[in-house]
C-alpha cells in the first residue's frame, strides 16, 4: 500500500536500525530523530493535545527502543510499521483513559529518546519561528484564506462563498500561498 | 496511499484537520512513516497552522476569548468603561470651560467609539447638555447622539453576553465511530476553552454525522464564541431542527443570543418565548433576557 514517491528520501531504516537488537547508542538515536518527529506529529493529530503529544511520543519511543533491544523486530525493513504500529498502541492506550504503563527498563537521562527530544524541540521552535516570518511576508488575504483553511477548518466553496471569490481562485491562493511560505522558509534557512 | 494521491486530494491538510476517515488517517500515517517527502510537507503545513492560529490568538490577546466570554462583548465594555469616564469628564470640563475653548476630550471620547460594537447611530438631540447644544463650538451636540447610540450598542452587548455551556462528557462504552472520536477530542478543546479549535473539530464531526444534535449544538455555541453568529444561527437552527434533545432548550436560548448579537430582536425575543415554553432550567433566565430585551426595543428609536 506504501509507495514513497522517492524511495531514497525515505527514512533510512537500515541505518536508523541497521542492526536490529543490538542498537548502538548512535543508530538510538537516529532512529529516534528520525520517528520521533513522526509519533509527536501522529499523536497531536489523534489526541489534539500538545502536551500529552510529547509524552506519547516519548512513551512511544521507550517501548520501540525496548522492543527492539529485545530483539522483537527481525525484518528491518519493516521498521516503520512497526514503530507506526507500536506508537498507535500507546496513543490508543492513552485516549482509552488509562494510565500508561511505565517502561520496565530505565532508559536514564543520557538514552537517545531524551537527548533526540531536546534537540528536535529546538529544532521546531527554530523552524516554527521561520514559518512564522514567512507567514508575516504573505499578503494579508492570502493570509486570511490559509487561516479560515488551516486553523478555521473552512472548505474551499465555504470560503470562496465568504469572500466572494470562486472556489478555484481560493484552492490557487491557498495553494500558492503555501508553496510561498515553504520557499521562504527555505531562503531563511539557508541565510 | 501514494505520493500523487497526498498531494492531490490535500491528504496532509485534511489530516491536520482531522477530516479524514478512520481508514485514510491510518493509511496516510503509515505513508507519512516511510516518507519523508509527505512528512516534511505534513510538518510545513502543521508548523503553518500552528503560526496561523497563534497570529490569530496574538491579535485577539487580552480579549478573554479564552474565558468563556465572546470577545466583543469586552469591546463593548471597553466602550462603556471610556463613554463613562470621558462622559464624566467631559461634563467636568465643559461646566468650567471658558466659551471658545476647543472640547478637546469629547474628541477623544468620540475616537474610542469605533471600539464597540457596530450599531446603527440614531440622530438623537441633546437633552442631556442644552449649554452645549446652543453653543457653537463643535463636537458635544453630535457627540452626544453618538455617546447615546454608544450606550445602545454597549446595552445591547451586555444582552448578548454568552457564557459557554458546560459540557460533561458522557460514560458510555461501546463501538466509536469516527463522528464520536471527532466529537470527543473537540470536546476535549472545548472543555479546554479553545473554542476555535472546538469548532474545527466538530465542522468535520458534522460533515460525517449531520443528525447529531449534540455535534450541531457545540457547534453552534462554538461558533457563537469565536463571533460568527451567522453559522451559530446555522447549527442552532440544524440542532432545533433535529426535534426533542437534551440541548433543544439551550439551543432555543442560545439562538436568541445570536440573534441579539446581530441586531435581530423580533427573531430573538422570539426563541426567548420559546424557551420559556420548555419550562426547562433556563425559563427563568428566558423570562429575565426577554423583558430587558423588550424594555430595550421599546426605547429603540
Amino acid at each position: 500500500m506504501v509507495k514513497p514517491r522517492d524511495p531514497p528520501e525515505a527514512p533510512d531504516s537500515a541505518s536508523g536500525a541497521g542492526q536490529i537488537g543490538v542498537l548502538d547508542p548512535a543508530a538510538e538515536d537516529h532512529l529516534a530523530r528520525t520517528f520521533g518527529p513522526r509519533i509527536y506529529v501522529m499523536a497531536l493529530v489523534r489526541t489534539r493535545d500538545p502536551d500529552a503529544a510529547h509524552d506519547l511520543s516519548q512513551s512511544a519511543l521507550l517501548e520501540i527502543l525496548l522492543a527492539l533491544r529485545k530483539g522483537q523486530l527481525r525484518d528491518r525493513q519493516k521498521l516503520p510499521g512497526f514503530v507506526w504500529g507500536t506508537a498507535r498502541n500507546v496513543i490508543n492506550y492513552y485516549l482509552r483513559g488509562r494510565t500508561q504503563a511505565p517502561g520496565s527498563e530505565p532508559l536514564g537521562a543520557a538514552t537517545p529518546g531524551a537527548n533526540g527530544a531536546q534537540v528536535q524541540d529546538l529544532e521546531r521552535a527554530e523552524r516554527l519561528a521561520l514559518v512564522r516570518r514567512a507567514v508575516a511576508r504573505l499578503e494579508p488575504g492570502d493570509q486570511r484564506i490559509l487561516r479560515m483553511t488551516l486553523v478555521d477548518g473552512w472548505e474551499p466553496a465555504e470560503i470562496a462563498a465568504r469572500l466572494g471569490l470562486s472556489s478555484e481562485v481560493v484552492r490557487q491562493r491557498k495553494s500558492r500561498a503555501v508553496k510561498r511560505v515553504i520557499e521562504v522558509v527555505k531562503d531563511l534557512s539557508r541565510s | 496511499m501514494q505520493c500523487e494521491q497526498v498531494l492531490r486530494d490535500e491528504i496532509a491538510e485534511r489530516y491536520l484537520r482531522g477530516a479524514l476517515s478512520a481508514a485514510d488517517q491510518e493509511a496516510f500515517e503509515h505513508h507519512y512513516f516511510e516518507c519523508a517527502s509527505c512528512f516534511d510537507e505534513l510538518e510545513n503545513l502543521r508548523l503553518l497552522r500552528q503560526a496561523l492560529a497563534r497570529g490569530a490568538a496574538a491579535g485577539e490577546a487580552g480579549s478573554g476569548a479564552r474565558g468563556g466570554w465572546a470577545p466583543w462583548t469586552w469591546a463593548a465594555a471597553a466602550a462603556v468603561v471610556a463613554l463613562i469616564a470621558g462622559g464624566v469628564y467631559w461634563r467636568f470640563v465643559s461646566s468650567n470651560r471658558p466659551s471658545g475653548v476647543p472640547n478637546e476630550p469629547e474628541r477623544r471620547v468620540a475616537e474610542q467609539r469605533p471600539a464597540a460594537p457596530v450599531q446603527p447611530a440614531p440622530e438623537a438631540p441633546s437633552r442631556q447638555l442644552p449649554e452645549t447644544a446652543s453653543s457653537a463650538q463643535p463636537g458635544p451636540p453630535s457627540s452626544t447622539g453618538a455617546a447615546q447610540a454608544a450606550a445602545r450598542s454597549a446595552a445591547l452587548a451586555a444582552l448578548a453576553v454568552v457564557k459557554a455551556p458546560p459540557y460533561t462528557p458522557a460514560l458510555l462504552r461501546g463501538p466509536l465511530d469516527e463522528a464520536e472520536r471527532r466529537f470527543r477530542e473537540a470536546m476535549r478543546l472545548y472543555v479546554a476553552r479553545d473554542y476555535a479549535g472546538a469548532k474545527a473539530g466538530l465542522r468535520s464531526a458534522a460533515a460525517l454525522d449531520r443528525e447529531r444534535p449534540d455535534i450541531a449544538f457545540f457547534l453552534g455555541i462554538c461558533a457563537l464564541l469565536t463571533d460568527e453568529p451567522g453559522v451559530a444561527i446555522a447549527e442552532l437552527r440544524r440542532t432545533i431542527a433535529l426535534g426533542d434533545s437534551p440541548y433543544l432548550e439551550e439551543a432555543h436560548f442560545y439562538l436568541a443570543k445570536a440573534h441579539i448579537r446581530r441586531g435581530e430582536l423580533a427573531a430573538a425575543a422570539s426563541q426567548l418565548k420559546a424557551t420559556v415554553r420548555l419550562r426547562g432550567e433556563r425559563e427563568q433566565e428566558a423570562r429575565e433576557l426577554l423583558q430587558k430585551l423588550e424594555a430595550f426595543r421599546r426605547t429603540s428609536p
